[in-house]
């Protein structure tokens, strides 16, 4: 793949004795939406935050939107991270702003716009996620659904060339988890941006995904796009779409083995 | 090993970690000066901590400067009066908190209500992923989080002991009068003439540092926070203990550096 987004190659990452990561390989071409599927604690969360610098690889070579960023000093993220989005597992939006300062933070620290021209485009961005006009209203005062909206929006304030999501539907009722795949769909059609997906969610991964991979014991145990995926013979992805953990136990989360 | 042998190789860890940590903190420090120079605190930040690291403080350093000038005051009545020189209590209690009590004891009530909740305050936002979040938006957490709580607390605790000094002496002017009938006029006197400018200033100097280390020591361990809800709580305590026991030794030290100015 010439110039993907985002590489990984043979990164591999340990905390405190821990092999998390055991050389991960893949490429993640521009403009496309790669769902990492996993079981919990597989390092699909730790892969993603080297994506974007939130850790650094204890060996191999990770590079982003065309830059080796493997040993980028953190001053020189800033500018690569002005072209990227990352929507939280739990939303992380800060508790003593409002709705509009939490999606207006990254618009007044890196541009210098005129506060009309913020206010619009928080308005914009939140009316892109279906919450128009609740600006004023503080994190605690909304739902867990509406919470990964606002966080959505949040990300995608400055049109950003790449939007990650850690497991965007994790923790929500069906109704809502839909209302996120419809919206990372909507997004991409509109803005096409590059989106990486983490996600243990079946329904959401073969609604979004132009292609996925397997995250299985710290290396990728299988990539391909959605059709070659459900047909793989691979045991460890026919081991995960029939929510069969090792140990022969069956996923317990509702919704998981849909799909398979 | 031998059971010598290991306790040796457990001061050895000890000591490795504290130092680590040292040099952790050492670079927070670092991080934080930097930031200052180079971006400046954000304004609105700086002033909504100084609102809720100054102004709130406002009731506990009052009501502890109140009752320790009026404790004080008992009790240095009490022992002058054995040498006949109860009148001169003014002076004594004035020298007492504008040179070491008011800094000391508004540092320490500082520490425990504003160094507890920086931490908690942060570490929270570390477990929840909001600090990841800055980070992520291209924002240094530095400069959104640790260099305003270190402006605020390092220009708010001056203030905050200039307070503590008049409300301490009022509490012992007021107990001289009531207890021992010394007239508020030659209270004031007996202030006046005994405690200088100098005096005043030298207590002064030390709130700088006192509010630095607060702020640095509730950030650096709200920053280190691991391990959920139970590890913001430990942080907590250890940030409290931590600043506290910081605020007693660097008074030590800086009282015999301006003593010896």
């Amino acid at each position: 793949m010439s110039d993907p987004a985002v590489a990984l190659r043979g990164v591999e990452k340990s905390f405190r004795g821990h092999a998390v990561l055991r050389g991960v390989d893949l490429a993640v071409a521009r403009g496309e939406t790669f769902t990492i599927l996993g079981g919990s604690g597989s390092g699909k969360s730790v892969c993603l935050k080297h994506m974007i610098g939130l850790l650094r690889a204890d060996a191999g070579r990770v590079s982003l939107l065309g830059t080796d960023v493997t040993a980028l000093r953190e001053h020189a993220w800033v500018a690569l991270r002005r072209r990227c989005g990352m929507v939280f597992q739990g939303a992380a939006l800060f508790d003593s702003l409002s709705v509009l300062e939490n999606v207006a933070f990254p618009l007044r620290h890196h541009e210098r716009w005129p506060e009309p021209r913020v206010r619009e485009r928080v308005a914009a961005c939140l009316e892109a996620v279906g919450l128009p006009g609740i600006e004023a209203m503080l994190p605690a005062e909304l739902s867990g659904g509406m919470r990964k909206r606002v966080g959505v929006a949040r990300a995608i304030a400055l049109e950003p060339e790449l939007v990650l999501y850690d497991e965007p539907t994790t923790g929500l009722d069906p109704a809502n988890a839909r209302r996120i795949s419809e919206l990372i769909l909507a997004l991409n059609e509109r803005l096409h941006v590059t989106s990486i997906v983490v996600t243990h969610d079946l329904d959401l991964c073969f609604a979004v995904s132009d292609r996925l991979a397997l995250l299985k014991s710290g290396r990728i145990a299988a990539c391909g796009n959605v059709d070659e995926m459900r047909g793989s013979a691979n045991p460890d992805v026919r081991a995960y779409f029939e929510g069969i953990q090792d140990d022969g136990e069956v996923r317990e989360a509702e919704g998981e083995a849909h799909g398979s | 090993m031998s059971a010598p042998a290991r306790g040796v190789g457990r001061l050895g860890d000890r000591v490795i970690d504290a130092v680590a940590e040292m040099g952790a903190f050492a670079r927070l420090a670092g991080a934080t000066a930097r930031a200052a120079f180079r971006a400046g605190p954000p304004l609105r930040e700086t002033l909504r901590q100084m609102e809720w690291i100054g102004i709130r403080s406002t009731t506990i350093v009052a009501l502890t400067a109140l009752f320790t000038g009026m404790v004080m005051s008992l009790q240095t009545a009490f022992a002058l009066s054995r040498f006949g020189a109860k009148p001169y209590v003014g002076g004594v209690i004035g020298l007492a908190l504008v040179r070491e009590l008011a800094p000391v004891l508004a540092a320490l009530m500082m520490a425990g209500r504003v160094g507890a909740g920086i931490t908690a305050e942060i570490g929270s936002m570390v477990v929840t992923e909001q600090v990841d979040a800055i980070r992520a938006m291209g924002a240094d957490p530095v400069q959104k989080l640790v260099l305003p709580r270190v402006v605020a607390a390092t220009l708010c605790l001056p203030l905050l002991t200039v307070l503590a000094n008049v409300l301490g002496i009022l509490g012992g002017l007021l107990i001289a009068d009531w207890q021992y009938h010394i007239t508020p006029h030659f209270f004031m006197r007996t202030v006046t003439y005994n405690v200088v400018l100098q005096d005043f200033l030298s207590g002064l100097a030390k709130t700088f540092a006192f509010g630095w280390i607060i702020a640095m020591v509730g950030c650096y361990m709200g920053l280190a926070t691991t391990g959920g809800t139970t590890g913001v709580g430990n942080a907590t305590t250890r940030a409290v203990v931590t600043a506290s026991i910081s605020i007693l030794i660097a008074d030590f030290f800086l009282t015999k550096v301006l003593l010896s100015l």
